[in-house]
C-alpha cells in the first residue's frame, strides 16, 4: 500500500518520498525483507512450531487418556471395594442362614435319632421280654415234662407191682390225658 | 562504487566504531546485485534469518515426548503465545493465524536481540572519515518493520475477509450497530449515518496501522541503537561498563516490542474475528 502510496505520489520533492527516502524505503528491499520473513516463518512453522505444536498435543491427550485411566481405575477400585464389601456381607448372611438351618437340622437330626434310638430300644426291650415270656414259658412246659413224666415213671413202676395189665393201660391213658390238659391250661396261663 | 577502506574488526570490548555519533536513520548499501541493493541491514536480517532456522532445527530435532531442556524453552514460548493470543483472535481463526502470530514474535524477537550481539554497527570499513558498517539491526531498518507491518495487514485482510466474507467486513465497520427495537425509525436512520462516517474512520485508522505497526517497531529498535551509542559517547572512559544496564533495557525492549507487535496482530484479527465473547 505505501509502495502505492508511493507511486502516486508523483514529483520526487512530494513529501512522502522524500520521507521514504530519508529512511531508506525502497521497493526491492521491501520486498525481498517480506519474503524473507514468509520464508523464515513458514521454516520456522514448519519444522519447528508445528511438530513441538504436535508433541505438546500428543503429550496433553496422553496426559488426559492417563489422568481417565486413573479416574477409571479409581472408580473401578472403589466398585470393586464396594463388590467385594457387599459379598462379604451376602456371605455372612448366608453363612448365618446356613448355620442357623445347620442348627435347626441338627437339632432335627439329634431329635430324630433319639426318637429312633428310644424306639429302637423299646423294640429291643419288648423283643427281650417276648423272648423271656417265651423262654420261661417253653422252661416251664419242660419242667412239666419232666415232671409229668417222672411221676409216669414212679406211678408206673409202682403200679406195676400191684395193678393189672389191663387196669394199667387205664390208668395211663387217663393220666396222660389228665397231663395234657393240665398241659394247655398251663400254656395259656 | 565506494573507497574500501580498512576493515575494522571492533567486537563489544572495543566499543562502538560510531560512537557519538547519530546513527543513519537509513540502512548502508554495501553492494549492488544488478538493480537489488545489498544493505547492511538486508544482509544482517539474512544471516539472523538463517541463524534462527539453524537454532530452531539445532533446538528441536525430533520433539521428544519427554522434553529435554531446549525443548522446554520453545515449547514455553510456543504455549505462552498460544494461550495469550487464543482468547484474543478467537478459537475460529487461531488455527488459521497461530503460524503468522508466532512467527511474527520468534522472528521479531531474535532480530531485535541479536541486535545486541558484538559486532553489530562495530564492524565496517572506513570511507573517508564515514565508517560504513556491515551489520545493522534488522529492525533498526524501516524495509524490514514496513514489510513486516504490511504482511500483517495482508494477512489481517485474507483473514477477515476468509472468515466473515467481504459483506460481513463491510458491515462490521460501516454498519449499523444500534438495536433496532430500541430506538426509534428517526434516531435509528440518523445512527446509520453516524456509523457510516465512523467507518470512514475506522478505515482511515486500519490503513495506519501499517504506519504505526512499523514506525514503533523501528523507532524503538533504532531508538535503542542511537540510545547505546550515545551513552557510551558519555562515558567514553567507561564505555565497557556504562552501557550495560541499556543493554538489559533493551533486551526488555526487544522481547516487549515482539510481544506488542504480535499482540496488536492478534487484536486486529480478533477484533473482526472473534464472536466469542458476543456469544458468551
Amino acid at each position: 500500500m505505501i509502495l502505492g502510496v508511493l507511486a502516486v505520489a508523483g514529483t520526487p520533492d512530494n513529501a512522502v518520498v522524500r520521507l521514504a527516502d530519508s529512511f531508506g524505503i525502497q521497493t526491492e528491499l521491501l520486498v525481498a525483507q517480506m519474503i524473507n520473513f514468509c520464508l523464515v516463518s513458514y521454516l520456522l512453522y514448519r519444522f519447528a512450531i508445528k511438530p513441538v505444536l504436535k508433541t505438546i498435543e500428543e503429550r496433553k491427550s496422553k496426559i488426559a487418556e492417563g489422568l481417565k485411566y486413573t479416574e477409571d481405575m479409581k472408580a473401578q477400585l472403589a466398585s470393586a471395594e464396594q463388590e467385594r464389601l457387599n459379598t462379604l456381607a451376602k456371605a455372612q448372611k448366608e453363612a448365618q442362614a446356613l448355620l442357623a438351618k445347620t442348627k435347626a437340622d441338627c437339632e432335627l437330626y439329634t431329635r430324630e435319632q433319639t426318637k429312633a434310638t428310644e424306639a429302637k430300644m423299646a423294640r429291643l426291650l419288648e423283643q427281650s421280654q417276648n423272648a423271656l415270656v417265651t423262654e420261661r414259658a417253653q422252661l416251664l412246659s419242660e419242667v412239666r415234662h419232666e415232671t409229668a413224666s417222672l411221676a409216669v415213671a414212679a406211678t408206673e413202676k409202682l403200679l406195676s407191682s400191684i395193678l393189672t395189665d389191663d387196669m394199667r393201660q387205664k390208668l395211663n391213658q387217663k393220666a396222660a390225658t389228665l397231663l395234657a390238659e393240665k398241659e394247655e391250661h398251663g400254656t395259656q396261663a | 562504487m565506494y573507497q574500501w577502506g580498512i576493515i575494522v574488526l571492533a567486537c563489544l570490548l572495543s566499543g562502538n566504531a560510531y560512537a557519538g555519533v547519530a546513527v543513519s536513520p537509513k540502512p548502508y548499501v554495501l553492494y549492488r546485485i544488478g538493480h537489488f541493493p545489498i544493505t547492511n541491514g538486508m544482509l544482517y536480517t539474512w544471516i539472523i534469518s538463517a541463524a534462527i532456522i539453524i537454532l530452531m532445527r539445532l533446538f528441536i530435532k525430533n520433539p521428544q515426548m519427554v522434553p529435554n531442556k531446549r525443548q522446554l524453552v520453545v515449547e514455553g514460548i510456543i504455549e505462552s503465545i498460544y494461550s495469550l493470543v487464543e482468547p484474543i483472535v478467537g478459537k475460529r481463526v487461531m488455527g488459521q493465524a497461530f503460524p503468522l502470530l508466532i512467527g511474527f514474535f520468534i522472528y521479531i524477537l531474535i532480530q531485535n536481540w541479536s541486535s545486541l550481539l558484538p559486532g553489530v554497527g562495530t564492524i565496517g570499513f572506513y570511507q573517508g572519515n564515514h565508517f560504513t558498517y556491515f551489520f545493522r539491526p534488522s529492525n533498526a531498518d524501516l524495509n524490514a518493520t514496513l514489510a513486516l507491518a504490511a504482511i500483517a495487514m495482508l494477512a489481517w485482510g485474507y483473514f477477515v475477509v476468509k472468515n466473515e466474507g467481504l459483506k460481513g467486513t463491510l458491515l462490521h465497520i460501516f454498519g449499523n450497530k444500534a438495536d433496532r427495537s430500541e430506538l426509534s425509525f428517526g434516531i435509528y436512520t440518523f445512527l446509520f449515518f453516524i456509523f457510516l462516517a465512523v467507518g470512514f474512520i475506522e478505515c482511515i485508522s486500519i490503513l495506519f496501522r501499517l504506519i504505526s505497526l512499523s514506525f514503533r517497531l523501528y523507532g524503538n529498535v533504532f531508538g535503542g541503537e542511537n540510545l547505546i551509542n550515545n551513552i557510551m559517547a558519555l562515558a567514553p572512559w567507561a564505555k565497557f561498563l556504562v552501557p550495560i544496564p541499556f543493554y538489559f533495557l533493551e533486551i526488555l525492549i526487544g522481547a516487549v516490542q515482539a510481544f506488542v507487535f504480535t499482540l496488536l496482530v492478534a487484536v486486529y484479527i480478533g477484533s473482526i474475528c472473534n464472536h466469542e465473547e458476543a456469544h458468551e
